[in-house]
Parts: C-alpha cells; structure tokens; sequence
C-alpha cells in the first residue's frame, strides 16, 4: 500500500492549489515577520545614553547608540543647550565623544541624535536617587554604607540608563537589553569612566549575578556569593553578551575599583524583545492566512481524493483491486492528513529558520513542535469533518455543505459564540467571556490555533492565565473530534452502494 | 473458478437481483444474457466486491468476496462497461498506482504497466491522460489493470459495446486465450449474439432471477427456422390445415409465421393449393438466437 498512499500523497501535496496557499501563506508570515522586526525595531527603538562629566573647567560628554537589540550603530550628534547646538559630532561604531571648553558652564540640555532610522533627543536623566552601596565580596556580613561624590566634579546622565554605580571617582552605566526571556540571553552595554581624572580608560571589575525579587534577601545573597560572573571593563563603551538565569528577574551588579565595590540592581522580568516579536510574529498575517484559507484547500482535496471518485465511480474501480472498503477509506483519508502535516510542518520551520537567519530569534523547539502539531490538528479537523462529510452527501451537496461549514467556523463564529454566550447569561466581556470563548474554541477547526497559541503565549509570559485552561482536554478535543468523525464517516461508507 | 451463491440485492423497494446461483468453472467462458437493467452488472459488481450482497455469497476461487476480499480479488479482472477512472492521471502513472494495492513496487509496476498497455494495445499512449482516452482505450486500459495480477478470472461486463469491429474482435480473440489458459471467464451481454461463438454456456438473467441456463448447442437446437406464408384469404380452415404442420406462431392480416415443421414442407402449399387457397408467397426464415432469447425470457414472464 505504500505506492497508493504515497502517490495520494503526491497529488495532494504537490497539487497547485496546495502549494499556493503555503508559498502565499510562507511568504506572507517571513515578510510580515521581518515587518514585526522592522517596526519592533523602530518604534523605540533607537536610544542612546551619554555622560556629562565636568571636572576643573574640562568638559567631556561620552555617549553611546543602540537599538533595541542593544546592537551599536552610528549617528550625527548634536550636542543642544537653550535651543542652540553647541558641538556637533557623529558616532563611530556606535560610541561618541565631545571634548571642549563650549560644553562646560550651564549643562546641556539635550543631545540630538540623528541616524538613518530616525532622529531623536536625549535629555538629562531624572530617576530615582540611587543609593550607592560600598559591599566586599567576600561575604554577606560586610556593611553597607553610603557614599559622597567628590565636591569639585559633577556629572550628568543622559538618556534612560537601567541602572548607574559610583565607586571610587568612576561612574558606570548600564543598559541592559533582555533578548530571550525563555534562555536568559542578554546584552549589557556598560558606559564608564573616571570622572576625577577624565581618565577614558576605567579599569573595573564588574561581578554580576541574579535572583528572585521575590527571595529573602537572605537567599539572594547566597545565590550571589556562589554564582556571580566577572566582566573586565577596559573601554569607554563596554557591550558584553551575557546569559542571566531566566528563573530568576533581577541582576545584581557590583562594580569593583581598587577594593571598592558600588552595588545596584536591573530588573529583566519585563517584557523582553523576543517576547514582542512572538506576540506579533503568532499572530502574523501568515499564520493567518494560512489558518483561514487551508481549509478551503482541505475542502477541495476532500472533493479529489473522496467525494468525485465516490460520485463518478472512480472508487469503485479502485474498489475492484485487493482491497476492503476501510482500505480505501483510510489510505485516502491519510494522504489528507499526510498533506495537512507536511504543510503545517514546513511552514512552521519556514517560519523557524527564517526567523533564525534573519532575525535571530527563535522559539524554543517545543514551542515549534506544539505550534507545527495545533496547526496541523486544526487542518485535519476541518478536512476529517469535510472527509465524513463526503460520505454522508452525494454530488454537489457535499461541496454546498463543506464551504457552508467552511463559513460557519470561519465568518460566523464570532457572532455564534456571542449568541451562545448571550443565551447563558455570560457578559461579553471580561474573564469569564475569555474562560467561555477558550472553551469554544476547541470545537472550531479554525479557532483551535486560538487554544495552541495560547499555550505558547502562557509559556513566554505573553497572556494571562486562563483558570479553565487545561492542555490535555485540548489534546484531547481534537483527538476526541477526528476519531468519532472518522468512525461516523467510514460506518457511512461502509453501508452505501457505491 | 466463480460460484454464485443465491446473491440477492435490492436497491430501495426495487430487487435487482433475487437469489441468483451459477457458478463459472476455470476454461469456461459463460455468457451472462439479460435485458438492460435485468441485474447483470448488480452481479458482477458484487462478484468483484464492490457491492455488498443483501444475502448470499460469491467465491473466487474458494474465497468469499465477502468476507475474505483482499484475498479474493487478487483472483480477479474485471472490465466494466463504462470504466470510469480519476481522469487527471497519465495511463502509466495510474496503472503504477493501482499495481500498488497488489503490493507491486513502483519499478516493478512501471516495467508491468509498459508491458500490458504495449500488449492490449496501449503503448502509444502511456502518458496520455486518462481523460483523452476514447471509450475503447479506456476498456482496453481497464483490461491491462484487471490483468495486473495475472488472474484465473476475467469478468467481463458489455465490453463489446460502444467498440470499433477491430475492437470487438480484440475482446473476442482475448477472450478465448483465456479459455485456452484455463482461465473462467464471465461475459455479460444484452445481447445472445455476442456470446454465441465464445461461450460455453449462456446464463439468462431477466428482472434479477436467472431464468436459465444453457448450453450453446441446446440454445441452437431451440433456435428453429420459421416458415412465412401469404394467402390473401385466411380463414380457420386455412388455419386448420397449417395447425397439421407445424406450430402457428403468428398471424398478421394475411400472413401466417409457423415454426417447428413436422412433415415435409412442400406437402404445405400442395395441401393449401389443392384445398383451394392461393398461396402468394411461402418463405423460410431462420430463427436467431434473438429470437431465442426473447422466448426464453417470454416465457419467465
């Protein structure tokens, strides 16, 4: 049986309309995927942090651009104070610097930065009072104690450090970008200098390490004590690739200089970039088009494999050769399904890979695998219920039927769900509409996504959770529906003549 | 060897087949004659296990098509009347695909597949599509399938029909190396001239009951040649007269049909000339197996 099967197969997959839709369907996802990207990118994309240090009537501000990937890049800089610019300058691999008499006196204002992408303005920066925190690494017992800046230099931080350390007359600032909330992938860009000597070459040690806000601090200190990582700091512009534990959600810094330790903290439990792109990159008009039009090629092939040989008595005369009718039944129902797992399949790792080559950012395999398998569980529901169709109809009623349900699931789910929802008294909006709407979602082919992707979503932190949620009722809805539909559909073809 | 074992099927209210028992034996080519819709293409198909019987039985050599199907219908061919196949596909790649469900490899089944459409007539037209192939092709196609196997049983239902003479006498030709290869064969015809000259003996199906079953020779003993005679004048003593002769079969205005002549049959105008008849036209009419069938059928009635 495997050369029936196989060239089923054959004529299913590699059928125009097939491969149509998921060119359409994979070109639509990888484009608008690097649209996400582009727009991820640049909506806020390109920022900037600066220093003004100012130390016995010398002036220096050292800067630095990235993007949201905490990738340097390069910028005209414009250096403003009372709507005038004072210096002018442009970056080089991402690091800027202006020395001058001119910058001295009233402190700028702003910084205007102008890049390809766009152009933007960095102003001086007004967080919190940072309290910095003297503490020995060589235990926990060490004192704790504020410290004084020195009377005759001043500095000023442009921009929106995550975090800044004064130890011993040298000033860091760290931007910390979370590319992977799910592995802990991060990039830190460290600006810092010597701000008592203007000396462009700190030499620091800077010892990291993570815990759980959550913790006593008794615990966090244990977890740093054991598990700190060092980094040296030689250049003005330091950018280090760095893995933080993504069980955890905030990174401790301590900043050695000669002895002295200055401490702060980064939280990197928020949102993290990968996070963004996997919001919009589900949700991508190609997975969209696909989850919507595959059903009509579900449909057609129903009507190649089945439905017209059935009509016109082709079956039959396949009929004739050493096979039973469950044979023929189930061989041509699994060159459908054969089509709707490849086609899920390969789109899924289209979208995988080329989110890897060029974005890279990926899910994890799992993710890939849940994803692949909800698209391919929503595709076999639709063709196993138009499958079963098929044997019940004859004729053109079987093609009526299948676009009518086709409709149904995809057009007009909405309204049912909200005359359902009506009819039980449920309010259309709030959690216990989400609670009922996931629930219905299981039983729409098309909306089975839904259900997958929220798994997917809860896993990356991307939704909230759904107390109703449960993953084995959503493996088992599926397996539940294309099982009592294919035993239906073959006691059917069992019984008709042919 | 084919044994038809008291199938009956009905379709809704209508009984296309009611108890209906014969059996094909291997080197026999029975003729299976019925008028259109007196059930020969119903058996058939639940001989070949496509139709499943209400009741009854059909065993291809010894195995139930029935119960036992996959093993069965190895054992048969089968050419229906109007074959009918997903029209998209190449001759060759849709033989190479239905060799598969015989477990033949596809290196196998496209070598087979050049060799039976080369000899049923085919080897010109290995890629073209099946929808471009004329009634003829298509049967001649549909014979190369049904001899993947190579089967000890052939059925065959109409296939003459709608075929060019050249065509007729491939399926007559073949028919009979058949027989000479032992193989059973089951011709179905509407018509008793299309087996006459190959089967061995004739079943005669009429509104789903087999109503006999007879041999070539008993056939053509039953088809008598009738005798016409015109007299302007028929009365009952002309009638009279003829009844000594033989069997009126028909009379119409002034033409008598006897059959089933006893005595000499120039004692028939000399009687009717002496009685004082003018006897216009006296002529002899051999009798077809037509003629044949529809009495045999005539009398199932």
């Amino acid at each position: 049986m495997k050369i029936p099967i196989l060239y089923d197969f054959k004529r299913s997959f590699l059928r125009i309309s097939t491969i149509i839709i998921l060119v359409v369907a994979i070109a639509l996802g990888i484009s608008l995927s690097y649209l996400t990207y582009i727009m991820l990118l640049r909506t806020q994309l390109i920022n900037s942090v600066a220093l003004h240090i100012e130390k016995d009537g010398e002036c220096t501000i050292i800067g630095t651009i990235f993007d949201r990937k905490g990738t340097l890049i390069d910028g005209e800089i414009n250096i403003i104070r009372n709507g005038m610019t004072i210096y002018s300058t442009s970056s080089r691999k991402g690091v800027y610097m202006a020395t001058g008499s001119q910058l001295c006196g009233e402190t700028p204002d702003s910084i205007e930065i102008r890049t390809n992408v766009m152009n933007f303005n960095i102003t001086r920066y007004r967080g919190e009072r940072i309290y910095h925190l003297y503490i020995s690494l060589s235990g926990i017992e060490e004192r704790w104690k504020g410290i004084e800046f020195p009377e005759d230099t001043f500095f000023t931080v442009y921009g929106s450090p995550d975090a800044w350390i004064f130890v011993n007359d040298t000033i860091a600032v760290f931007k910390l970008f979370t590319i992977s909330r799910r592995t802990g992938h991060s990039i830190l860009i460290v600006l810092s200098a010597n701000i008592s000597s203007i000396d462009l070459k700190p030499d620091l040690l800077l010892y990291y390490s993570t815990y759980r806000a959550f913790l006593s601090s008794e615990d966090s200190f244990k977890n740093l004590s054991t598990s700190y990582r060092t980094l040296e700091i030689k250049n003005i512009v330091e950018v280090y690739h760095i893995d933080l534990d993504p069980y955890n959600d905030t990174m401790i810094l301590s900043l050695e200089k000669e002895g002295a330790i200055g401490m702060n903290t980064i939280s990197y439990g928020g949102i993290s970039f990968e996070q963004m792109y996997i919001e919009m990159a589900l949700g991508s008009g190609g997975m969209n088009i696909l989850v919507a039009f595959f059903p009509i090629v579900m449909i057609y092939l129903v009507n190649t494999l089945f439905a017209k040989p059935k009509e016109s008595g082709a079956l039959e005369f396949i009929l004739a050769r050493p096979v039973t009718r469950f044979d023929i039944y189930l061989l041509r129902y699994l060159s459908g399904v054969l089509t709707a797992l490849s086609s899920a399949t390969l789109y899924v790792v289209s979208i995988a890979v080329s989110s890897a080559i060029i974005f890279g950012i990926t899910l994890d395999i799992t993710s890939y695998i849940v994803l692949a398998l909800g698209l391919s569980a929503s595709f076999i529901m639709f063709y196993t219920l138009c499958y079963t169709l098929a044997s019940v109809t004859r004729g053109k009623t079987y093609l009526a039927t299948a676009l009518a349900l086709y409709i149904l699931f995809a057009f007009l789910w909405t309204f049912i769900q909200f005359a359902i929802a009506l009819a039980l008294n449920i309010p259309l909006i709030g959690k216990e509409f989400t609670e009922f709407s996931h629930r219905l979602n299981h039983i729409n082919p098309i909306n089975y996504i839904d259900v997958v992707q929220y798994f997917i979503k809860l896993k990356y932190d991307l939704t909230q959770e759904i107390s109703v949620a449960n993953p084995y009722i959503s493996i088992a809805v599926p397996i539940a529906w294309i099982t009592v539909l294919f035993i239906i559909g073959y006691k059917i073809f069992k019984k008709i003549d042919l | 060897m084919i044994e038809i074992d008291g199938i009956s099927k009905s379709f809704g209210s209508l009984k296309a087949l009611d108890r209906v028992s014969f059996s094909v034996k291997n080197g026999e080519i029975v003729g299976y004659v019925g008028l259109n819709g007196a059930g020969k293409t119903t058996t058939i198909r639940i001989c070949i296990g496509v139709l499943n019987p209400d009741s009854g039985d059909v065993k291809i050599n010894g195995y139930s098509i029935t119960y036992e199907k996959r093993i069965a219908s190895r054992y048969i061919g089968w050419v229906p009347e109007l074959p009918i196949f997903e029209l998209d596909e190449k001759a060759l790649n849709y033989f190479v695909y239905l060799a598969g469900y015989y477990g033949i490899s596809y290196t196998e089944a496209r070598s087979l597949g050049r060799k039976l459409l080369e000899e049923v007539g085919l080897g010109n037209a290995l890629n073209m599509k099946l929808k471009n192939f004329s009634l003829g092709m298509k049967k001649r196609f549909a014979l190369a399938v049904s001899m993947i196997n190579n089967p000890s049983n052939f059925l065959f239902d109409e296939v003459l029909n709608g075929l060019d003479p050249q065509g007729i006498a491939f399926f007559r030709e073949l028919t009979k190396r058949f027989k000479k290869e032992n193989r059973a064969v089951l011709f179905s015809s509407h018509i008793l001239k299309e087996v006459e000259d190959i089967a061995d003996k004739v079943v005669f199906i009429h509104r789903g009951r087999i109503v006999k079953i007879m041999t070539i020779d008993e056939i053509k003993s039953m088809a008598k040649p009738k005798f016409i005679i015109k007299i302007p004048s028929i009365d009952e003593r002309a009638i009279d007269i003829l009844k000594k002769y033989g069997d009126i079969i028909n009379i119409d205005r002034d033409t008598i049909h006897i059959e089933n002549i006893s005595r000499d049959i120039s004692e028939i105008v000399e009687d009717l000339v002496k009685k004082g008849y003018r006897v216009e036209e006296f002529k002899k009419e051999e009798a077809s197996l037509e003629d044949v069938f529809f009495k045999i059928i005539g009398e199932a009635k």
